[in-house]
C-alpha cells in the first residue's frame, strides 16, 4: 500500500510539472510591434480589435507564405504568396493574372479587389481571404504544433477560428510598407534626379499628365473606383467593374486605383493584364483612352480624354515612374518566409 | 400724537420695509447683474451647422444626368468635396469673433455633414462668414494633419502647391439636345481662387449654450451669378487662373441660411 501511495504521489508530481511546463510554452504575453512610417506618409490607420504584436506579424508570415493554407479548398497548393511575390511588389507577373500588389495596404479604408466588391478594414478582406478565397479549414492548421503555440503567442487562444487567421495575416501585411524609393530619396533630399526624371516628375504632377489626381503621393493611389477608358461598351463581366458589383450604370468600368509603387514591377496591368510593359500603360493614357457616359471627369484633359504625348514626355514619364521602384522593399528580409 | 406716532411708526415701518425691500433689490440686481456677468465670462457656447446640397430646390443625386445650369448644360455631379475655413461671427458690439478652424466636405459620402464650433462668446450675431477653401495661411502642405482626406486635395507643387479648395465634377452635355456627353472638373486652389461667404443669419446665444444653423448649397450657383459658366467653354479649369477666379466668384453666393435653431 505504501508503495503504491509513494508511486501515486510520484506520478501526480509528474502530472503537475508535465501541465506546468505546458503552460510555460503556451506565456501570452505579446509584444507590440512599432511600425517605421516614412517620412511624409499619413499616420497607418489602427485597429484597436487587432493591435500589431511581433507575434502577430511572426505568424502572419508564416500563414503569408504557407501552401496548407489551402488545403481542401478551391486554390489548393497556393499560398497567398504563390501570387504576391515579393521581389514583385507583393504581385505577379505570370501570364493570365494580374494581382493588386500587396504593398502599403495598412493605408487602405475604402475599396478592396480590382471592383472594389470589397468594402471595410484590412481585416475585413482578409476574412474574405480566409473564408472565401482560400476557404481555410483551421483544424488542419491547428494540427501543427507549432502553429498552436504561435496562435496562442499571438491571441492568448486555443480555440482558433478563422477571425484569427484573417487577423494574424492582415498584421503582417499592415508591415509591407514600401517608402524608400528613388523618388522618396529626392523628396528627403538626399539625392538629386535625372533631367529626363524630373521632366517625368512635371508631367505626372501638372495637368499635363494629370497622373496625380487619382495616384495620390506619398502612396500613389487614392484607393477609389474610377473608369479610365479601357472599353467604351464592356462586353465581358469582368470588365464592367464596379457596375458588376452594385447593378449602377454609372459604375461601369469603374475600377479600383492601383498602387504606382513599384509599378516597373507589377504588370502585366489593369485588371486584365491587359498591358505588358509601362510602354503600352503610357500609350494608351496617350492616344488609346476610350469615351463612354461613364469615363471618369478627371479623364477629360485639357482639351479631350488624350494626353497627346510626344515620344520624349513618353519616355521621361517612363523615367519618372521607374524612380517609385523601392530596392530595399523588395529585398527586405524581414518579408521572407 | 399717538395717531401720528402710530402714522410715524406706520410711516418708518413702511420707510423701514420699503428700504429693506430696495435693499433686497439692489442686491438681487447686482446678484443676478454679476451672476449673468459670470455667465458671459465664464461660459461659452458652440455654433453647429448642418450642411445639404440641393440643385435649384431639388436634393442632390449624384452621378444622375438631370440638372441644367444656367448656361443650359444638362450635367450630373460625381464629386464635391471641399474646404471651409475661418468661421467668423458677427456681433453688434464686439465686431467679427473668429472661429480659427477648418473643416473637409465630402458630400457624397456624407449627403449631410455637421460641423460643430464651440468657445463661442454668449451673444447675439446677425452675420455668418467663411472662407470656401483655405487662407494663405494655411494654404501649404505642412499646414493641415497628415491624413489620407488631406493627401487627396493636394494642390501640386508645380502647380502652386497648397490644397484644393473645391473639387466639383461630374458629366455634362451642351444642351440636352447634344449627343456627346464629356467631363468636367472644377477645381479651385492656389491663394487667387479663394472664395468668401457671407450670409445674414440671426444667431442667438444669449438664452442657451448651442445654436443651430441649417445651410443648403445650390450646385447650379457655381456656374450662375455673376458669370454664367458653360462646361463647354472649359471644362477643366485647374491651373487656368482667370475661369478659376469665375467660378470663385460664383461660389460667393452657393450657400443659404435654410434655418436656425
Amino acid at each position: 500500500m505504501g508503495r503504491m501511495f509513494l508511486l501515486s504521489l510520484v506520478l501526480i508530481n509528474l502530472l503537475l510539472i508535465s501541465c506546468k511546463k505546458d503552460k510555460q510554452v503556451y506565456t501570452y504575453s505579446p509584444t507590440p510591434y512599432q511600425l517605421e512610417i516614412p517620412e511624409g506618409f499619413p499616420q497607418m490607420p489602427t485597429n484597436p480589435n487587432n493591435p500589431l504584436t511581433k507575434e502577430g506579424v511572426e505568424l502572419g508570415k508564416r500563414l503569408y507564405y504557407d501552401v496548407r493554407l489551402s488545403e481542401g479548398g478551391p486554390q489548393a497548393g497556393n499560398s497567398c504568396a504563390t501570387c504576391h511575390v515579393q521581389s514583385r511588389s507583393f504581385a505577379d507577373n505570370s501570364p493570365g493574372v494580374s494581382v493588386l500588389p500587396h504593398v502599403n495596404l495598412g493605408w487602405g479604408t475604402k475599396h478592396w479587389l480590382w471592383n472594389g466588391s470589397k468594402q471595410g478594414t484590412l481585416e475585413d478582406i482578409m476574412m474574405f481571404e480566409v473564408e472565401d478565397f482560400f476557404q481555410v479549414d483551421v483544424s488542419r492548421l491547428m494540427q501543427d504544433t507549432t502553429y498552436q503555440r504561435m496562435f496562442y503567442k499571438a491571441f492568448g487562444k486555443k480555440e482558433i477560428t478563422s477571425k484569427e487567421v484573417a487577423y494574424a495575416l492582415a498584421q503582417f501585411v499592415r508591415t509591407l510598407i514600401s517608402g524608400n524609393s528613388k523618388y522618396d530619396k529626392y523628396k528627403r533630399g538626399e539625392i538629386d534626379l535625372t533631367p529626363s526624371e524630373k521632366r517625368g516628375m512635371a508631367i505626372f504632377f501638372s495637368e499635363r499628365g494629370d497622373c496625380f489626381h487619382c495616384h495620390v503621393p506619398p502612396l500613389f493611389t487614392d484607393f477609389d473606383m474610377h473608369n479610365i477608358g479601357l472599353d467604351s461598351m464592356p462586353a465581358d463581366p469582368e470588365d464592367w467593374g464596379l457596375f458588376a458589383v452594385t447593378g449602377d450604370s454609372a459604375d461601369l468600368g469603374k475600377f479600383r486605383t492601383p498602387t504606382l509603387r513599384n509599378v516597373a514591377l507589377t504588370g502585366p496591368y489593369m485588371h486584365d493584364g491587359r498591358f505588358q510593359t509601362l510602354d503600352e500603360v503610357i500609350d494608351f493614357y496617350s492616344e488609346g483612352v476610350k469615351n463612354s457616359p461613364t469615363l471618369d471627369p478627371i479623364m477629360n484633359h485639357n482639351g479631350g480624354i488624350h494626353l497627346n504625348l510626344t515620344p520624349q514626355e513618353k519616355e521621361d514619364l517612363k523615367a519618372f515612374l521607374l524612380t517609385l521602384t523601392d530596392e530595399e522593399f523588395l529585398n527586405n528580409p524581414a518579408y521572407r518566409p | 400724537m399717538a395717531k401720528k406716532r402710530i402714522f410715524n411708526v406706520e410711516k418708518g415701518n413702511v420707510m423701514q420695509v420699503g428700504k429693506i425691500s430696495l435693499a433686497i433689490i439692489v442686491m438681487l440686481v447686482v446678484f443676478f447683474s454679476c451672476k449673468k456677468k459670470t455667465e458671459a465670462d465664464g461660459s461659452k457656447g458652440a455654433l453647429a451647422i448642418n450642411v445639404t446640397y440641393s440643385v435649384d430646390g431639388q436634393s442632390l443625386e449624384f452621378d444622375r444626368m438631370q440638372y441644367v445650369n444656367s448656361a443650359g448644360n444638362v450635367y450630373s455631379v460625381t464629386r464635391l468635396q471641399y474646404y471651409i475655413s475661418h468661421v467668423a461671427l458677427f456681433n453688434k458690439k464686439k465686431g467679427w469673433i473668429l472661429i480659427d478652424t477648418f473643416f473637409l466636405f465630402d458630400a457624397r459620402r456624407y449627403p449631410t455633414q455637421k460641423i460643430i464650433m464651440g468657445n463661442l462668446p454668449l451673444l447675439t450675431y446677425d452675420s455668418l462668414r467663411f472662407y470656401i477653401g483655405l487662407p494663405p495661411s494655411l494654404n501649404h502642405h505642412d499646414s493641415l494633419p497628415n491624413t489620407l482626406e488631406n493627401q487627396e486635395m493636394i494642390w501640386p507643387e508645380m502647380m502652386g502647391g497648397g490644397f484644393h479648395f473645391l473639387k466639383l465634377e461630374g458629366k455634362f452635355k451642351e444642351a440636352d439636345t447634344s449627343s456627346t456627353i464629356s467631363g468636367y472638373a472644377m477645381h479651385l486652389g492656389t491663394n487667387v481662387a479663394l472664395v468668401t461667404v457671407k450670409l445674414p443669419v440671426n444667431i442667438d446665444l444669449t438664452g442657451r449654450l448651442v445654436a443651430e444653423v441649417n445651410m443648403d448649397m445650390n450646385v447650379n450657383e457655381w456656374f450662375r451669378n455673376p458669370y454664367v459658366y458653360n462646361l463647354a467653354e472649359k471644362p477643366y479649369i485647374m491651373g487656368d487662373t482667370l475661369r478659376m477666379q469665375k467660378i470663385a466668384s460664383n461660389g460667393q453666393d452657393v450657400f443659404t441660411i435654410v434655418g436656425v435653431n
